[in-house]
């Protein structure tokens, strides 16, 4: 499965960290720390043993920004 | 809040008179005033005030910056809520209440606004058409979606408006002993019902918010004076804010016809309406940290333990971010930047997908049932240094 976070509509409540310890972290400024790696658009693969914190990341994200496309 | 800070004030011309009638009337241009000489300002007071989006951009989601620590006056018992404290406190109580609030969730809140909106609207199409939209609409409504989350029924709602109102004039840095006193009683009085409405809920049981919070308390992962608090803070945003954004929402459709028709035939513009709404009058105007730590800002270097005013208000005003920042243009490309009205980081509006929806759902019943909307009357406000308030909005339906 893949993981889509939209970062032009995520505004670093890390809400996501907190239900995915394991998938998000935020860095020293506060920010989602895989900014790091995208501009506009995140994507990347999760294992399958992830699904269940990454669907309650997706949940919880009052941005709306994280979608989980199997 | 109070502000105690030593050392002298480092400007002796008020630049943002808090309690000034024209300031709170029209706010925006102290705001440009301080965005263009004083980024960083020194309030004779004693807070620092930020100005410009990008420093309160990166600011708003700096973690060094503390709410727990700061000193909240007469509002103190906001450090009983998610508001007031810093993690790991702060997480462990968001946690209880996002599942609340999601995408899903609001789905469910959607049908009771929807409905609430449409009983109101009703009444209006089988009347005159007029109606004041600040109580009679954009409050009830609001206030029978917050009621159905927490599983009771919608009572003393004008005495919850009021009080949450005396506790918001103690939100912002001007406040004085008179409006302690009215904090310190509506905090009283908040603390009194709500307990009652524990204890019946406890006779009672529900599958609402408050049976949550009663199961999360039975638990020990929140206590009674969290429970009680976080209550009132829900029944606080649940109309404070959203209220505001609606009211001024109906009031530019009444100023502008071009808007009411833009909502109406552009369904896909409708979420860019909502940001704009927010964004050009922003409900509140600030959020106020704790250094706990030296912290740059722009040329300034504030120390330690120093309150930081920053104005999420002014922000969304910068020109470096909004070009013409004070013309309302729902058409604004979103790359620009995001309006910072729900704040961000840590502290973000939580609710901020619900708001949304009961703005449009409010917008949409409008615009699909009438055919035009005007002023019937003279708005009132009782805007603070805080909180913008529409307190009557008199408009007739066509």
């Amino acid at each position: 499965m893949k993981v889509e976070v939209d970062l032009r509509k995520c505004q670093d409540h890390g809400q996501c960290v907190y239900a995915a310890p394991h998938l998000f972290a935020l860095d020293d400024e506060g920010r989602l720390s895989l900014r790091s790696e995208a501009t506009d658009v995140y994507v990347a693969d999760v294992a399958e043993e992830s699904a269940e914190e990454l669907y309650e990341a997706a949940e919880v994200c009052p941005l709306q920004a994280v979608t989980v496309h199997e | 809040m109070t502000v105690t800070t030593a050392g002298p004030a480092s400007a002796t011309e008020d630049l943002l008179p808090f309690r000034d009638p024209g300031f709170r009337a029209d706010p925006y241009p102290y705001y440009a005033r301080l965005r263009e000489e004083h980024p960083v300002y020194r309030h004779p007071l004693g807070l620092y005030v930020v100005s410009r989006y990008e420093d309160i951009a990166r600011l708003i989601r700096n973690p060094t910056l503390s709410v727990q620590r700061l000193d909240f006056g007469p509002a103190a018992p906001i450090h009983h809520t998610m508001l007031g404290k810093d993690a790991p406190d702060h997480t462990r109580l968001r946690r209880i209440t996002n599942r609340w609030f999601t995408p899903k969730a609001v789905e469910e809140w959607s049908t009771v606004m929807r409905a609430s909106v449409e009983a109101v609207l009703d009444e209006v199409e089988k009347g005159d058409g007029t109606l004041d939209a600040a109580d009679g609409l954009s409050l009830k409504c609001a206030f029978d979606t917050t009621c159905h989350i927490f599983g009771i029924e919608p009572t003393e709602m004008d005495t919850i408006q009021r009080r949450t109102y005396e506790i918001g004039l103690s939100l912002g840095p001007g406040g004085n002993d008179e409006e302690a006193r009215a904090t310190t009683e509506a905090f009283g009085w908040f603390a009194e019902h709500i307990r009652r409405l524990v204890a019946d809920k406890r006779a009672h049981p529900g599958e609402g918010l408050i049976d949550a919070f009663i199961a999360a308390q039975d638990e020990g992962r929140m206590t009674e004076e969290e429970v009680v608090h976080t209550i009132f803070l829900f029944f606080a945003v649940g109309h404070l804010d959203v209220k505001h954004l609606i009211n001024h929402g109906i009031w530019l459709m009444t100023q502008r016809p071009e808007l009411f028709a833009a909502y109406r035939d552009e369904p896909e513009a409708r979420p860019g309406i909502i940001n704009e709404i927010l964004r050009i009058d922003t409900p509140e105007s600030m959020v106020v940290r704790l250094t706990t730590q030296d912290t740059v800002i722009g040329d300034t270097t504030v120390p330690a333990g120093e309150a930081l005013a920053l104005l999420i208000a002014s922000a969304n005003r910068d020109p470096e971010v909004f070009a013409d920042p004070d013309t309302f243009d729902h058409t604004r490309p979103l790359a620009a930047g995001q309006h910072l009205a729900f704040g961000s980081g840590m502290h973000g509006c939580a609710g901020q997908v619900l708001a949304r929806a009961e703005a449009d759902i409010v917008f949409s019943s409008i615009v699909n049932r009438f055919s035009g909307v005007e002023l019937a009357g003279r708005p009132a406000y009782a805007h603070t240094e805080f909180l913008r308030t529409i307190t009557h909005l008199p408009v007739r339906f066509r």
